[in-house]
């Protein structure tokens, strides 16, 4: 890249690219930014339908409560959120540890961390669905 | 004191949605402008408990 002046015969032929590709200095590079914009745009519509369900849930007895989430839509739906919920969660905590946390070892443990964590937290959410959905 | 403690909780749940809606108008390349910005984040943050209020109301039976 610097120019004039070079003498080794492949250097020419090297681009910028080689360094973006695979773990480059970017490591995931643009994926991670997407997949936040994504799931963000799926959460919206999502959040707005999980609040109005929730204030459609304010009074009413523990059965019909249940009964409620354990209609199919609201079910799927419900996992859907869930799901995408902690998947931005988790892509959200992990841009602030990655953007504050200043030491390489840390960084990576951290990861893991929150890794297991929001996995753990978005399998047990489903589980808890699944079982007010099917143990009516 | 758990209602108290919802009641962040929805508020920093529209906060952060309303937010969230203004940084992807400008990933759209929509309202980048300084003073749009800085007039965006007001009206986010004034929206923001309008939203949740108006939540609250309907939670807490107003509408009925």
């Amino acid at each position: 890249m610097s120019g004039g002046g070079e003498t080794s015969r492949a250097a020419p032929y090297r681009t910028p690219l080689k360094r973006a590709r695979g773990l480059g200095s970017g490591k995931t590079g643009t994926d991670h930014f997407w997949k936040q914009r994504v799931t963000a745009m799926i959460l919206a519509p999502l959040a707005i339908w999980f609040v109005y369900t929730l204030i459609s849930l304010v009074g009413v007895d523990l059965a019909t409560a249940r009964g409620i989430i354990a209609k199919p839509w609201n079910a799927i739906i419900f996992s859907v959120f869930l799901v995408t919920m902690f998947w931005h969660a988790k892509l959200g905590v992990q841009m602030v540890v990655e953007d504050y946390v200043h030491s390489r070892w840390m960084e990576i443990a951290l990861a893991l961390v929150i890794n297991f964590l929001f996995g753990l937290g978005a399998i047990a959410s489903l589980y808890a669905v699944a079982r007010i959905a099917f143990m009516v | 004191l758990g209602k108290l403690f919802l009641f962040g909780f929805s508020l920093a749940l529209v906060y952060h949605m309303l937010n969230g809606i203004r940084h992807l108008l400008w990933d759209a390349g929509w309202g980048f402008e300084i003073r749009k910005a800085y007039l965006s984040g007001y009206t986010v943050f004034i929206v923001g408990f309008v939203l949740t209020g108006l939540i609250w109301w309907l939670a807490l039976g107003g509408a009925a």
